[in-house]
């Protein structure tokens, strides 16, 4: 499921408990991602879905929920 | 102390192609594969667009360069430098609005630009008046084939070059929001890096340093691109920020310039995977995210948390920072062994550096000829001796350390006249898990912290009365203060702090 993987990703950059992201965790204010961690998500983002994700649009996109509504409208 | 005869970047080209010829200079990723330019190429490559550019200026004029870091965007910047042209950098990032301003401020008659840029670039030459030509970094190859050594121009690369001259002129984002063109002589911008180096492991032949920082910015453009070259090292281009993580693993470098939000997060990256992996030990796991031969970060730009230097330490990293403004040329101070680690590194041998009323004030051949067309401006920034005001608060030990406290602008003066930077209490407390945010100000002759608390850190542990934890931190903090330094009030407010910038908290009136 790609709300699971989106999870799996960001646990990678930052220490949190995967069962405490919610499709409403904002990722900076909640997870703590630094721009520099956006970036690095997106290049990981990008490899698994094919859906490039810039700086700007992050800026937008500001839950984990937001990331799954941006992938799965742009594989439309 | 500065060489009697300071290299131009044209100098610098041709003594690195004859010293370290065939061997890389320059690596990068296009479409998916790696390309490597020789020291001999690049100067050759910067040599055709110097001849474009004196065929097609026919004068000495201002010229902007707009691209993100790539070898194009290299061989351009060095092109205008060796033109004897004036070389004007700005971020790709700039709106066509800021641009058509500054264009018009900084007498822009030509623009070199990078194909993302190419709708704005068409633009702007629709509407700046004095801009007559602009270039595509997409034409490079025409370029090189029609400014090429055996072509008719041939002679055109022959630039009697005066180096007290201006040679570039970066514009500073500034405090007022009035942005503020630095102008530097090819003297000051290539002197900056011929200082004494104190730490001689590291800036050698064929050592590779990736490149993350953009070029536009002083502290990249002199260390990663023109020290470098002097230095011989390989510059892997990292390009966009997202690849970072690929390109560290695919360059392996030795030495990276950041800035310390990257030491942070990568630091969140390993240490995840040692609670993943507990088998790797923590230069494994260092390894595993920066390579197998990481063992320098340079850092600038910002404060640099000393936990995060001590951290780093214990990898097998060495993370030291230097300091400077692009008013001085660039470097202050530079990273060096045996350094506190709060320190901004050590003085450089080309700076001299004086305290006056607390504030850091810099001597040195390597400063700016002044802010563009801003005379009043440049005259605040010196003082009447011709000292560079830095406007930062700190000082420096008898073994040449330069520590920064705080900035002048926030300075609280209290009624009894002494002076206290508000920065140097405030980061007392960021490692107290309670406090989220704070903010030190002076009303008369108190000083006061104000605190945001951290609310899950009070509900994890059951704190009822916020006001005595924060009391008891105060308090202890005060027992080892100055006591021009003591807090004698602290206030608890329930919502964040308003922001000025990313992480900056706006800072009150003085109330003084």
């Amino acid at each position: 499921m790609m709300f699971d993987k989106i999870k799996d990703l960001i646990c990678g950059f930052v220490e949190v408990d995967p069962e405490e992201i919610t499709a409403e965790s904002k990722l900076t204010t909640d997870l703590g991602l630094c721009s520099l961690d956006l970036a690095m998500l997106s290049s990981e983002i990008e490899k698994e879905f094919g859906v490039s994700i810039s700086a700007k649009t992050f800026a937008t996109v500001k839950t984990v929920g937001g990331i799954v509504d941006y992938i799965e409208n742009e594989q439309k | 102390m500065l060489p009697t005869v300071v290299p131009s970047v044209k100098e610098l080209l041709d003594e690195s192609a004859g010293r370290f010829g065939d061997a890389t200079f320059i690596k990068y990723v296009k479409n998916g594969e790696v390309e490597e330019k020789s020291f001999i190429q690049i100067r050759n490559d910067s040599e055709c667009v110097c001849r474009m550019i004196r065929h097609t200026a026919g004068k000495r004029i201002h010229i902007a360069v707009i691209g993100k870091t790539s070898y194009e965007y290299l061989v351009f910047c060095s092109g205008v430098l060796s033109s004897g042209n004036v070389f004007v950098p700005f971020s790709p990032e700039i709106s066509a609005v800021e641009a058509a301003d500054l264009f018009e401020r900084a007498d822009i008659e030509m623009l070199l630009y990078e194909e993302e840029f190419a709708g704005k670039a068409q633009e702007l030459f629709k509407t700046c008046s004095q801009l007559k030509n602009i270039c595509c970094f997409s034409q490079a190859s025409e370029i090189y084939e029609t400014y090429s050594a055996s072509s008719e121009f041939a002679g055109l690369s022959d630039v009697k070059e005066d180096k007290e001259q201006c040679a570039i002129i970066i514009y500073t984002s500034g405090t007022t929001g009035v942005k503020k063109g630095v102008m530097l002589s090819m003297n000051a911008l290539v002197g900056n890096i011929m200082y004494r180096e104190y730490c001689t492991d590291i800036f050698n032949e064929g050592v590779v340093a990736l490149s993350v920082l953009p070029m536009y910015h002083t502290f990249c453009f002199s260390g990663d691109f023109i020290k470098n070259l002097k230095d011989g090292l390989q510059v892997c281009l990292n390009g966009e920020f997202k690849d970072i993580a690929e390109n560290l693993k695919r360059f392996q470098p030795t030495v990276i310039r950041i800035v310390p939000m990257i030491a942070q997060s990568l630091l969140g990256k390993i240490k995840i995977l040692l609670r993943r992996n507990p088998d790797l030990t923590p230069r494994e796991a260092a390894e595993e995210v920066y390579g197998k031969n990481i063992k320098w970060l340079i850092s600038g730009g910002a404060y640099l948390n000393p936990e995060l230097v001590d951290e780093y330490d214990k990898l097998g990293i060495f993370l030291r920072q230097g300091y400077g403004m692009t008013e001085v040329g660039c470097r202050v101070s530079v990273p060096d062994d045996g350094v506190a680690y709060e320190s901004v590194g050590r003085i450089i041998d080309i700076c001299e550096v004086r305290t006056q009323n607390g504030e850091i004030q810099v001597k040195t051949p390597t400063a700016m000829m002044g802010y563009y067309k801003m005379p009043e401006e440049t005259k605040e920034m010196f003082t009447e001796d011709g000292w560079v005001k830095t406007g930062d608060i700190g000082y420096v030990t008898e073994d040449n350390q330069l520590f920064i406290t705080g900035r002048v602008k926030n300075l609280i003066i209290l009624s009894s006249g002494e002076n206290v930077s508000p920065e140097a209490i405030e980061r007392k407390f960021s490692t107290y898990d309670i406090v989220e945010e704070v903010l030190v100000f002076g009303e008369g002759n108190k000083i006061i912290a104000e605190f945001y608390p951290n609310a899950d850190y009070i509900q994890a542990n059951g704190i009822e009365d916020i006001e005595t934890e924060l009391e008891k931190i105060v308090d202890s903090l005060n027992e080892t203060a100055k006591s021009a330094h003591l807090i004698s009030e602290i206030r608890v407010r329930d919502i964040p702090f308003e922001k000025t910038g990313p992480g900056k908290i706006k800072r009150y009136e003085t109330k003084i």
